[in-house]
């Protein structure tokens, strides 16, 4: 290992001392040969994550939210892909890094979390196996004490006997478990960052909330910070705490989480907040729908992407550049016309924000959980 | 899993008496295949004809003479041909198998190590030339006929280049066993196990590819590569280790099916006397007994084979340990 | 990733619906058109179709020369001299006599075999044959397979039962061996189905043998695509909708079985092919005088060492045609995106 770093459990990080931020990333752009043209999936995407953050990713598949964290694990190999843009990773720049410096970032300072917990294991080889490989393809350990640290972490994300549970193959473990494992691999050389992708949309409800409170728990236990993936409000609410909504590519909007759900800047996120059910109150025959579907990246319309489908669309919307982020409250930006013409969105109740926490927990019904608080329409 | 033991073994025997069966009434009742024409010659008198008859015991009902024939197979061990009179069948394989073993087992260390190296470098530079290349060589080494192969390099090592320094080691055609002299067993086969194997080499090394390829996009290689493990370590122990599975159950088939008497072209080519060189004589002879043998032999090393991959299969796939 | 990102193609916006969008067999077809060693290899397939079919328009017009019978005392015109079909060898004491090499003229281009005939007329007869009863012996192959396929995937129970194990006997037995026993029974004497009388040398033989032999291997794909296709949701929806079977089979099961056949079309008559040569090899497929290139590899065996054009030249043309086949096929298997088709189905 050429790498310096001391492998102990917290890292005293170079950078820790500054205020830079943990991850900066400005104007990342991803594109895409098809047919002769290159397709743009992801746009001028920019965000900032401190140390020890948590940072929601939310958005509608296809809006561009796992292609932005693969462009910047350098997972994108497609040939011909264009990711353009600055991603600095505690002062290194990741865009355009050699693949060689990517991998020895790669597990050790950033790690990843998939959504799919049944896939995401190699199927012949057993869980203990897969995260000593991890351990021992960053560190110099011995297999033994490779295992010894594999048991310790698996116990820590609570797995019931670890040791044991190291020994077993991918498919005789319950999804919860699998994916307890997989963050304990993902965890286990002590990342700074750690991305998340949908870690808890392929569970149940109750695993669900048990993964979420793990997630939350890194950033005292380990120090790490957290992108977290979801197309879930109500997973955004309970976690994050800055919000950033991707929609079709493009930075619809981006704040602190909790400002942005009390007062949503752009006619989408308030769109999405409608879509999930009130706790207080009656209950409404049915809920807020958003008309449509995203638009496909070659179908984009040349102004705000959001346009066909919003209430509030005018001729101002329409033309060519989208429309750019303009601050809308303390740290919030939205890329929205709406507040610059002196007419905001109004704010939504505020136990709305809670209840939107809420709704996912208290409201454990028999029906998959996607069916809640989920974007798509 | 004594069930399991138990259901094994009725199918096995199930699929030897199906073929057993199969192989007598083709045989049986086909009308130029009447043995006791073949036995008592041409011009045989009717009497002649009768004792013949009588004497080999076709003159029984059907089921009789296949139950006479199963019992002298399995358990006398003294089938004699109905062709050379007397000479018995069952050491004639015996004699015979080696060569085949010889041969296939050569060939198959060949196309497994040639289709492993192959297939795995296409996959590791997919739509480079090299990938291009190395899949079109493997196409060609499935659309040559084997005996032409092995015509060509006959005319090539034995005949126009045999007198340069690259071929003037090659025997000529025939076996050397391996007991009377290792080197010349080597050499004689040399040549046979590479015309053999390039077939295989084709279709293995094409499988080999479009599994790794597939895999490629599986997610657990997308967590590999986001361990920060290298691209080598990635494409061969997760997915090269992962698509053994399907290319082992593919290799089974065919060595038993070789081993079984398949590689009959390349001994003939070659002049090797093995099984398969055997099983086409006593076809063309109508050798009723020698058939018999030689096709229940084949019939059993495939269906021994099919046990071996299965339990290799249960080696190298936890999930099917675990369905059990 | 980029899946995710195509996949999202809903139609909720009040846009004017375009055209129709082409249907999978166009799509399939215009991205075969786009594949261009696909394409090359279909051009080979259709110059060799017909150079095949012209046999007898070479034979007559441009070699002059009958193919079929034995021409040992004969002589050509060649620039003008008589030449012997049959010359002396070249060892010193000039014993012993050999056919004619390669001339490089319109008669005995490609020299004469052991009987004096045309190497290279004969090459075009042998190519009528071979590629009639590889091209035959995959069609009936195809349609045997899938309704032995079909039936076993669809109506399992018994009948996917017996299919399987009457699959299971033939798999255990080598193909070429399995070819081999019913060629030899049925060469010598002909077959006889009551009334119908197949002569020994008629070329339904080797279609219905190798047809026959390759059944298990095609049939397999086919049963697992109609295992899937039977789980599949439009299936259970048409049978809920009280859809009758016949009709399920034919208007659901069928068509979506009809990729993996078109697939399995051309690599069938590439094994066919090899079959078929393998079997004239061994002398017990297409009968003298009739030709085919496994014939004609026959005849060259004995000639390999002094000329061997005779047996190299149908050789080449086994390969060139199987190779089409094959790079057609897996041309077919992309556009068509079939992927576990042959080969891959054990």
């Amino acid at each position: 290992m050429p790498d310096n770093f001391p492998s102990a459990p917290v890292q005293p990080s170079p950078t820790q001392h500054t205020a830079a931020p943990l991850l900066a990333v400005r104007n990342l752009c991803v594109s895409f040969p098809s047919g002769g043209r290159m397709i743009p999936i992801v746009e001028n995407v920019s965000f900032t994550l401190a140390e020890r953050d948590i940072l929601g990713l939310v958005g509608e598949s296809g809006s561009g939210k796992s292609v932005t964290a693969m462009a910047l694990m350098g997972l994108i190999d497609s040939p011909g892909v264009q990711i353009t843009g600055s991603a600095l990773f505690r002062g290194q720049e990741l865009v355009g890094l050699p693949q060689k410096q990517l991998r020895r970032l790669r597990g050790r300072q950033i790690a990843m979390i998939f959504q799919d917990p049944m896939t995401a294991f190699t199927p012949v080889y057993t869980i203990g196996w897969q995260i000593d490989e991890q351990i021992r393809a960053h560190e110099r350990l011995s297999r033994k004490q490779a295992r010894a640290r594999t048991v310790d972490l698996l116990a820590e994300m609570g797995v019931p006997d670890p040791a044991r549970t190291a020994d077993r193959y991918p498919h005789q473990l319950s999804g919860g478990l699998r994916q307890r494992a997989m963050i304990a691999m993902a965890l286990s050389c002590n990342p700074a960052l750690l991305i998340a992708d949908e870690p808890t949309t392929a569970l149940d409800v109750t695993v669900q909330a048990q993964i979420l409170d793990l997630i939350r728990g890194l950033r005292t236990a380990y120090g790490s910070s957290v992108l977290l993936i979801t197309h879930d409000m109500g997973v955004v609410a309970e976690t994050c705490d800055t919000t950033l909504v991707l929609y079709s590519g493009r930075v619809a909007e981006t704040g602190p989480t909790q400002a942005l759900f009390a007062q949503p800047g752009h006619p989408y996120t308030a769109a999405l907040l409608a879509s999930i059910p009130p706790l207080d109150g009656p209950r409404p025959e049915r809920l807020p729908a958003i008309a449509g579907a995203p638009p496909v990246p070659l179908e984009r319309p040349a102004g705000c992407a959001f346009s066909p489908r919003c209430h509030y669309v005018h001729e101002a919307c329409l033309p060519a550049p989208p429309p750019p982020l303009v601050p809308v409250g303390p740290h919030q930006s939205a890329a929205c016309v709406l507040s610059t013409e002196g007419t905001p969105l109004p704010p939504r109740l505020i136990s709305a924000c809670a209840s939107a926490a809420a709704s996912i927990r208290h409201q454990a019904a028999p029906t998959p959980p996607p069916s809640h608080g989920e974007v798509s329409p | 899993m004594i069930t399991a033991l138990l259901r094994r073994l009725g199918q096995t025997v199930f699929v030897l008496f199906g073929i057993s069966a199969l192989v007598f009434c083709v045989f049986f009742a086909t009308p130029g295949a009447d043995p006791t024409a073949r036995i008592a010659g041409r011009n045989a008198s009717p009497q002649t004809m009768e004792k013949v008859r009588k004497e080999y015991g076709f003159d029984r009902p059907l089921p009789v003479q296949y139950a006479t024939m199963m019992k002298k197979l399995f358990i006398t061990r003294d089938l004699a041909s109905y062709v050379d009179r007397g000479e018995l069948v069952v050491p004639e394989i015996a004699r015979a198998a080696p060569v085949t073993v010889s041969l296939v087992c050569g060939a198959a260390l060949i196309w497994v190590v040639a289709s492993i190296a192959m297939g795995t470098l296409a996959a590791a530079m997919k739509g480079s030339w090299v990938d291009r290349g190395l899949m079109m060589l493997g196409l060609i080494g499935i659309s040559m006929p084997v005996f032409w192969l092995g015509q060509v390099t006959n005319l090539i090592t034995q005949s126009r280049y045999h007198d340069t320094w690259l071929f003037s080691w090659v025997p000529g055609l025939g076996y050397v066993p391996f007991t009377e002299s290792p080197l010349g067993w080597f050499k004689a086969l040399v040549i046979p196990w590479v015309v053999l194997a390039v077939m295989f080499i084709g279709i293995y090394s094409r499988v080999l590819r479009a599994d790794l390829v597939a895999l490629a996009g599986e997610d657990f290689m997308r967590t590999a590569r986001a361990k920060g493990l290298s691209p080598t370590r990635v494409l061969l122990r997760h997915g090269l280790r992962t698509s053994m599975v399907t290319f082992v159950s593919l290799f089974g088939l065919d060595f038993a099916q070789l081993v079984g008497g398949g590689a009959l072209l390349t001994e003939v080519v070659f002049g090797l006397p093995g099984v398969g060189r055997l099983t086409y004589q006593a076809l063309t002879n109508l050798d009723l007994p020698l058939i018999m043998a030689t096709v229940m032999y084949s019939a059993v090393f495939v269906v021994l084979a099919n046990a071996v991959v299965d339990s290799v299969y249960l080696l190298l796939d936890p999930r099917v340990r675990d369905a059990r | 990733m980029t899946a995710d990102c195509s996949s999202a193609s809903g139609t909720g916006v009040p846009v004017p619906a375009p055209a129709r969008p082409p249907g999978p067999w166009r799509k399939a077809g215009r991205t075969l058109l786009r594949n261009r060693s696909a394409m090359a290899a279909l051009g080979v397939l259709v110059c060799m179709t017909i150079a095949c079919l012209l046999a007898p328009l070479y034979a007559h017009d441009v070699a002059r020369v009958d193919p079929f019978t034995s021409n040992v005392a004969g002589s050509i015109m060649l620039d003008g001299h008589e030449v012997d079909i049959m010359q002396p060898n070249d060892n010193p004491l000039h014993l012993g006599l050999s056919p004619i090499g390669p001339t490089g003229h319109a008669a005995y281009l490609l020299g004469a075999d052991s009987q004096g005939r045309d190497v290279a007329a004969r090459l075009l007869y042998g190519g009528r044959n071979s590629l009639l009863i590889s091209a035959c012996a995959a069609v009936l192959c195809l349609l045997l397979a899938a309704t032995a396929g079909i039936a076993a995937g669809f109506f399992g129970g018994l009948m996917d039962t017996v299919l399987s194990r009457l699959m299971d006997i033939m798999w255990a037995v080598p193909v070429y061996l399995f070819a081999i026993s019913l060629s030899i029974v049925t060469v010598s004497q002909g077959l006889k189905l009551g009334p119908f009388v197949i002569e020994a040398d008629n070329l339904l033989i080797p279609i219905v043998i190798i047809a026959l032999v390759y059944v298990p291997y095609a049939a397999r794909p086919i049963r697992g695509r109609v295992l899937a296709l039977r789980q599949a949701e439009f299936v259970t929806a048409a049978r809920c909708l009280g859809v009758p079977r016949w009709r399920i089979v034919l208007f659901d099961i069928l068509p979506n079985v009809m990729t993996t056949l078109v697939v399995l079309g051309p690599l069938l008559m590439a094994l066919a092919l090899l079959a078929e040569s393998a079997l004239s090899f061994l002398s017990i497929g297409v009968q003298a005088p009739a030709a085919s290139w496994g014939t004609i590899i026959q005849d060259g065996e004995g000639l390999i060492y002094t000329r061997p054009m005779v047996a190299v030249a149908p050789g080449l043309a086994i390969v060139i045609v199987v190779l089409a086949l094959n790079i057609l096929g897996d041309g077919l298997r992309d556009a068509l995106d079939v992927r576990d088709a042959a080969r891959r189905s054990s």
